[in-house]
This record gives C-alpha cells, structure tokens and sequence, in this order.
C-alpha cells in the first residue's frame, strides 16, 4: 500500500522468510531506486542480501531505514517501516524516499527550526480565540494577554537562551539588512545586560506600551518610530521605515504580507506577526523617551528588528516534510503514548508545532 | 538474572520502530541477548561533508550501572576523527565528552550517535580526510 506522495512512504506486505535481496527488489518496483543502490538498515545494522527477513527478527511496526548509494544519487535516505500484519510470517514495510529527510533534519542551522521544536513548544502557548476576528484574521492580543506572556517565567528565559546563542544573534543580523549595517556593535547591544533586562522585563515593557499608547494608540510602528528623534541620530536617515517599505504596522493586514527579513522573535509571541508589531513599538516608543541607554538604539532599527515580518516565520519551515518539521514533537507524542502517526501530525499541524496543543487536540478528538 | 532494564526496554523499542531521526539507527545485536548489553548502531554521514552517505556501524556496550554510567562505544567501520582511537575504532571520552564527564542519566543511545554525527559535520572536522569506504576496524 503507498502512502501519501508527500510522505513519500510505501508500505509492502511480505513474509519473513523472504530475502533481504527480494525486499529490495519489491522496493525497486515501489521506487526508482535499483536494488544495487540499496541499502536497508535496520536496529543499527546494515542488512544483508542473502539473510531473511525472519532472521533479523524483524517484528511488527518495525523501522527500516533505506540509504541510496552514492553511485546512484547524491545523498539520499529513507525509511522503510515494517508492519508485520498478524503473524511473523506477513511483514509490511513503508519505504518513503523522501531525499530531503536526513539533509534537513540536521547539520544546518536553523534556528526557526528550533522555535517550532520541543525545546520552545509550550513556551509560546497558541493564541487565544479572542485574537482571531471574524475572518480568521490575527488581531492585537490584548494587553493582558501580553502582560501575562511577558511575565512568564518561561518566555522570559527563552530570550534569554536565544540572546545566549551567538548563532542564534548571527542569524538575526545576518538576516536584517539594518543589523548588519551597523556593524559589531550590533552584538554587543544584543548581548548587552541593559537590553535583556529590558527585554525580559514585564514592568518595563508594560511602561513601554502605555507611554506607546499615550503617543497615539493606533499609530503603526513606522509612524511613532519616525516621529521620535533617534538617540543615535546619525543611523537614524537611513534606517527609518517609510511607508514604501514593508514594515508591518499595528494592521492585521500588513502583518500577513510576508517580507522577505525573517523575524525570530516572531515566534516567540503569540500571534505570531501581530504580536510581533506590539513588541515593535514599546522599543520605538523607548527611543524616544529620553532614556538613550544605547547611542546605537535607533527605534525604526529595532522596530524591524522585532516586526520584521513575523509571519514569514512560519512561512519559511513549512515546505518541510511533516514527519521533519514535527520530529521533536512527534517524538515527545511517541513517548507520551500517542502512537497515531496520522493523527499526531494532523494535531500538531493544528497547534502549529506547539505538543501541548496537539494534545488537547487528540484528547478533543 | 539481573533486573530488566526498563530504560533500556524503551530505547529498545524507539530503536527497533525507528520513531527516532532517520540518520541513526540502534537495536540489539543479538536479539535474544536478555540483559540488553550489546548494541549495535548506524550512523548515516551527514551531507556537504567527507562522511556524506556513508553509513557508520558501531558498537555499544550498555553495562549494568547503565544509565548511571556511559556505554561503551566504538567504531566498527573506520572513520577518521580526532577523538577515535585509529587501532580499534574506541572512542576518547575525555574529546568526546558525552561519554565521558557529561555523561547525564538523561543522555539515551540515540542522543549519543546523534551527537557524534553532530561532530562529523563540525566545521573542525567536515573535511577530514576518510579511509576507503567499507573498512572495519579488527
């Protein structure tokens, strides 16, 4: 039986008494892949040709992995996951040759590959129905809402962790045209203590949004960063937004339009490019208060900085393979009890990536 | 008989349903071996370096003290790294830490040859020159 083409995964139906060779052969008909390319791993082992399936005491839903060989094409694995049936002597096997598999679960860095992963899930809770309008449209969280995520201890230490990460700080430069041109500083104002603290806070970004909302509620974040003279006047010409650019503003609409800067911070906030703009503008707001703590900080620079398009965050992991995006959280599921493959991916996709929401979405269901 | 290990039981099973990453695989060598000692393990070379499409065999060692106490580890096919004794494919755990002082009770097989591809790709040792494909270490 042949799953679904994206996963790329087929499943045979085989007796335990068949060859390793002839299991080979069924996959070379599922796939394009030629026997002598094959090599089937199963239980840290690499099988061989002329053993039998039985001999490997291969049981059901069981995993075999499939590496192609380099002759054939670059770089390629999959798996073959067998489910012996009913007795030993029917065996299913899944070949999904999904070349992407092993290439994109590791090696690279991607950290927005760790903000939808276990280590992050649960930290930024899925937002609240309140904040979805009537056309399913993203609207501000409200300021409670805010306030009780910036004073969870948890989001808190999660910025911290990722202000820690030197990777982490050379990817959000990296992908900030305005970061990068600043130069070295950039990373000694990331890593500074000041910048943490106020970050991580509450009080101060609580300040930070009424003094926001005492300078014009419904202005966007361009706007009241260009209304306040930059600290660092001398970035401030060519670093402040104009409306030509595309920087989200307090707007729903303006949020989903997906600008090529990714924001990391994005993910962190509930509501993803929403969120992101509120977090914008307390920093805009801030410049210009007086309190010119950075000679650097230019408001319209880390209003980019955090509103940088949250939602290509997403945008940017979702071309992955579920069964990749998901791995962490799959496995965690898996190690909860939750053995429905199917049925955990679809919850998961439903939480966007969060554990605890795939729960209560497998509970629900 | 010494007590089943249940933590050993569940990594067996991860292992043998392969719900971990594709790139490692671990499972028993013998699968009538009782006492979960002997462990087998695949790596498969991680790409864009000299151990691309590779797979590494290696063996594992789970003693009774685990997981209070490390594996024992080695190479079985031959792999150049700074941390792999080139006679017997054994592994220093004083370069290779995992195993050695930040050894955790948390720390699973997987995570171990999870980590040791981690270390094949390391700018520092991506490129290293590898011996022929295929050889083993006696």
């Amino acid at each position: 039986m042949n799953r679904s083409s994206v996963d790329k995964k087929y499943e045979f139906t085989i007796s335990s008494s068949i060859t390793v060779l002839e299991l080979k052969e069924k996959i070379a008909a599922e796939s394009d892949i030629e026997t002598s390319a094959q090599r089937l791993i199963y239980s840290g082992r690499v099988l061989k040709d002329n053993d039998t399936i039985g001999s490997y005491n291969i049981k059901t839903g069981h995993t075999i992995h499939l590496v192609k060989s380099a002759a054939a094409r670059a770089a390629s694995a999959t798996t073959t996951t067998t489910n012996a049936q009913s007795a030993p002597t029917s065996t299913t096997s899944q070949t999904p040759a999904a070349p992407s598999n092993i290439s994109t679960g590791q090696g690279t860095f991607n950290p927005l590959a760790d903000l939808t992963g276990a280590r992050y899930a649960g930290y930024a809770q899925l937002p609240s129905a309140s904040m979805f309008g009537p056309d399913g449209g993203m609207t501000l969280p409200s300021e409670d809402e805010m306030d009780r995520m910036m004073s969870n201890p948890m989001f808190q230490q999660s910025m911290n962790q990722m202000l820690n990460n030197p990777q982490m700080l050379d990817y959000m430069i990296q992908q900030n045209p305005q970061l990068a041109a600043m130069g070295p500083q950039v990373r000694e104002m990331l890593q500074s203590d000041y910048f943490r603290q106020m970050l991580s806070n509450p009080q101060m970004m609580r300040q930070m949004r009424q003094m926001q909302s005492m300078f014009g509620g419904g202005m966007g974040g361009a706007q009241a960063a260009s209304s306040f003279p930059a600290p660092g006047e001398a970035t401030a010409s060519n670093s402040t937004p104009d409306s030509s650019t595309p920087q989200p503003t307090n707007t729903p609409a303006s949020t989903a339009t997906a600008t090529p800067a990714v924001n990391p911070f994005a993910a962190f906030i509930p509501g993803a490019g929403a969120g992101a703009a509120t977090a914008a503008n307390p920093f805009a707001a801030f410049g210009g208060s007086g309190q010119g703590g950075f000679p650097q900080l230019d408001p319209a620079l880390l209003q980019s900085m955090f509103g940088g398009a949250g939602a290509a965050a997403p945008v940017e992991t979702d071309n992955r393979p579920p069964e990749v995006r998901f791995e962490t959280q799959l496995r965690q599921l898996n190690d909860m009890g939750f053995y429905d493959y199917d049925a955990n991916i679809e919850a998961l996709r439903r939480s966007g990536g969060s554990v605890e929401g795939a729960i209560a979405n497998l509970f629900n269901n | 008989m010494s007590k089943i290990s249940f933590r050993l039981l569940e990594e067996l099973e991860k292992g043998e349903k392969g719900t971990g990453p594709d790139s490692c695989s671990y499972g028993l060598s013998d699968s009538s071996d009782s006492t979960l000692t002997h462990w087998n393990g695949t790596i498969l070379g991680p790409p864009h370096s000299s151990y691309e499409n590779r797979i590494y065999g290696l063996g594992i060692e789970c003693g009774k003290s685990y997981p209070d106490k490390a594996p024992l580890v080695r190479f079985q096919t031959k792999i150049n790294l700074p941390f792999v004794n080139q006679k017997n494919g054994e592994i220093d755990t004083t370069k290779f830490k995992l195993l050695g002082e930040e050894w955790k009770r948390s720390v699973t097989i997987e995570k171990v040859l999870m980590d040791l591809r981690k270390e094949m790709s390391s700018p520092a040792n991506k490129k290293l020159p590898q011996p022929a494909e295929g050889e083993t270490y006696d």
